[in-house]
């Protein structure tokens, strides 16, 4: 049986251009006033997964619903999606996108447009092409939320944008989510998924790696991260262990990122006499960091050497 | 959902318009300094009457100088499929229903085109085509033969050559420049070269040529009245009844607009 709560189900869903598989068996799940972050690299199949769901690709297998029904246009009524890229008419002005939204949404608040234009102070009378980067993100985020959606959909909604706004974009995410809004959303900044998502997917190659509540993630993944007199040795058992997602030494200290309490990785360790030792929780960089696999974590290691 | 299209198609009918303006302000300079009006207006008397002009033949030009700004108008879907569907296909209506709309929003500025192209060479004509003793005497502006369907083939011209490009591009992600810059030439050369030989070794080539015709719009604007002997023709003495000519060019309309529907429906972003 359905559960009501969900809003937005992903099942097995997969999507190919010609040999490559952007997006291969994606199944996610995002409940009634949720907000689901998003994460990957570049390239991992998040976009193409946004375009999938909202029907601008077509999946070759897979399923989308939206409050166990299929994606039917009247749905995007109450849906606003912020595209990664600028997908906005160059030659037409801020103001003509909001007169333009406002005459293609019955639920255009007038009122909450204004009020987003002053908090992102962009000049509505300027063409598009004559904004700044940010400034089209703003505009974007203005349009989107101005019909004050029940589903939104943002990809990378912070990019181009400074701190401050991008500090705005939370807040108003969390303004909606307050309300009853579901969100699904992508970002590159990790800090900014920790801080806004409770629930988080992670993409790698096109395929969801790893899931789960966030809190839940990070209770559940530790670092034992042990100093030694010397150089970290390498300590017999420790790469091998299931539990050991990744294992990084740098000089003196040793990391290991653990998926369980770390107790049995830090007695393993403890038998090798380190200065000192201790357990921490993983924040999400270090949680996506393990999840992307090897080469990922090798390339930011080689990156923090150089 | 229209308002992006309307502001479209509202610059381009405003260039239009300022071109027309413009072109009316230079033959009315060169009528006051050169003698040309005086001239056109010999050449239309016969017996010192002025020969009427059937209103539908000055259609005719305005629908042909028209279909410039469906050309320019029918690149719309292939430009929305270049880096807009994110924007454009998350609104509550259908794709049909959203390619349709933009559609018809450029057909009704096609249309505003056609009259005022039509306005332009009226007024050229009341003001200039008249008798030495002033303005818009003697001037006869009468219906012709068959009026309403060559009215309607006049008015349909327009609209179906921009449906065949819209519907030869709406698939082609921001690539109908390629439609837009060929379309015309091709057009021409295939009327053009109808005329070919009917005998030797032309036969084959003259034969190709006359069943591509059959798909070429411009066979459709032909026309030959007996009343002024205007012509507004791409090939000569070859001109179909009204009645089929309209029917044509309507078949192409719906065509071109059910094909550039089809398209929108598979576009991706």
């Amino acid at each position: 049986m359905m559960d009501t709560n969900v809003v937005i189900s992903v099942d097995k869903l997969s999507k190919r251009y010609g040999a490559t598989h952007a997006v291969d068996g994606v199944s996610f799940q995002v409940e009634r006033g949720s907000i689901f972050g998003l994460l990957g690299t570049n390239g991992a199949g998040k976009t193409t997964t946004f375009r999938a769901v909202l029907g601008l690709a077509f999946p070759q297998s897979g399923e989308v619903r939206f409050e166990g029904e299929p994606l039917r246009p009247a749905l995007f009524e109450r849906t606003a999606y912020v595209p990664e890229r600028c997908a906005l008419y160059g030659w037409m002005t801020g103001q003509d996108h909001l007169e333009l939204t406002k005459r293609s949404f019955r639920r255009f608040d007038a009122a909450r447009a204004r009020a987003l234009v002053d908090l992102f102070a962009f000049d509505e009378q300027k063409k598009v092409r004559q904004l700044s980067k940010g400034q089209q993100s703003a505009l974007a985020l203005t349009l989107a939320f101005s019909i004050r959606p029940d589903i939104l959909v943002l990809d990378e909604p912070s990019s181009g944008l400074d701190p401050v706004h991008q500090r705005h974009v939370l807040d108003l995410m969390f303004d909606a989510a307050a309300g009853g809004a579901t969100i699904l959303f992508s970002s590159h900044q990790i800090g900014q998924v920790e801080r806004a998502a409770d629930h988080v997917a992670i993409m790698h190659k096109g395929k969801i790696v790893l899931t789960g509540d966030v809190e839940a993630l990070r209770a559940g993944e530790k670092v034992v991260e042990a100093t030694f007199d010397s150089d970290a040795p390498i300590i017999a058992g420790l790469e091998g262990d299931p539990h050991v997602r990744r294992v990084e030494r740098h000089g003196r200290v040793l990391r290991a990122y653990v998926r369980n309490d770390g107790n049995g990785v830090a007695n393993l360790i403890g038998m090798a006499k380190p200065n000192s030792m201790r357990v921490l929780n993983q924040n999400l960089e270090d949680i996506f960091l393990a999840a992307v696999g090897d080469e990922s974590a090798a390339a930011l290691d080689a990156a923090r050497r150089s | 959902m229209y308002y992006k299209e309307f502001l479209r198609a509202r610059n381009s009918v405003f260039i239009y318009t300022l071109v027309w303006a413009g072109l009316f302000l230079l033959t009315a300079i060169l009528s006051v300094w050169l003698p040309m009006g005086e001239e056109a207006h010999k050449a239309a008397h016969v017996g010192g009457n002025l020969i009427p002009q059937p209103w539908p033949n000055l259609l005719g030009f305005a629908a042909i100088a028209a279909s410039i700004v469906a050309t320019v108008l029918g690149s719309t879907l292939s430009q929305e499929a270049d880096g807009h569907l994110e924007f454009a296909l998350t609104k509550p209506a259908s794709r049909v229903a959203y390619a349709s709309v933009m559609i018809a929003v450029d057909f009704a500025a096609i249309i505003v085109a056609v009259f005022v192209g039509f306005a332009f060479v009226w007024l050229h004509y009341a003001i200039f085509h008249h008798t030495t003793t002033g303005c818009c005497q003697g001037y006869r502006l009468v219906a012709g033969p068959d009026p309403v369907f060559n009215t309607l083939r006049f008015l349909l011209f327009p609209l179906a050559w921009y449906a065949i490009i819209a519907g030869l591009s709406a698939g082609w992600r921001g690539k109908a420049g390629i439609v837009q810059g060929l379309i015309w030439p091709l057009a021409i050369a295939i009327a053009a070269l109808r005329e070919l030989p009917s005998t030797g070794g032309w036969q084959a080539w003259h034969d190709l040529f006359v069943a591509l015709n059959v798909f070429n719009p411009l066979m459709y604007v032909s026309y030959n009245d007996r009343v002024s002997e205007t012509t507004v023709q791409f090939a000569a003495g070859h001109a179909l009844p009204a009645i089929v000519s309209a029917a044509m060019l309507a078949l192409f309309m719906f065509a071109g607009w059910a094909s550039a529907a089809l398209q929108w429906r598979r576009a991706e972003a």
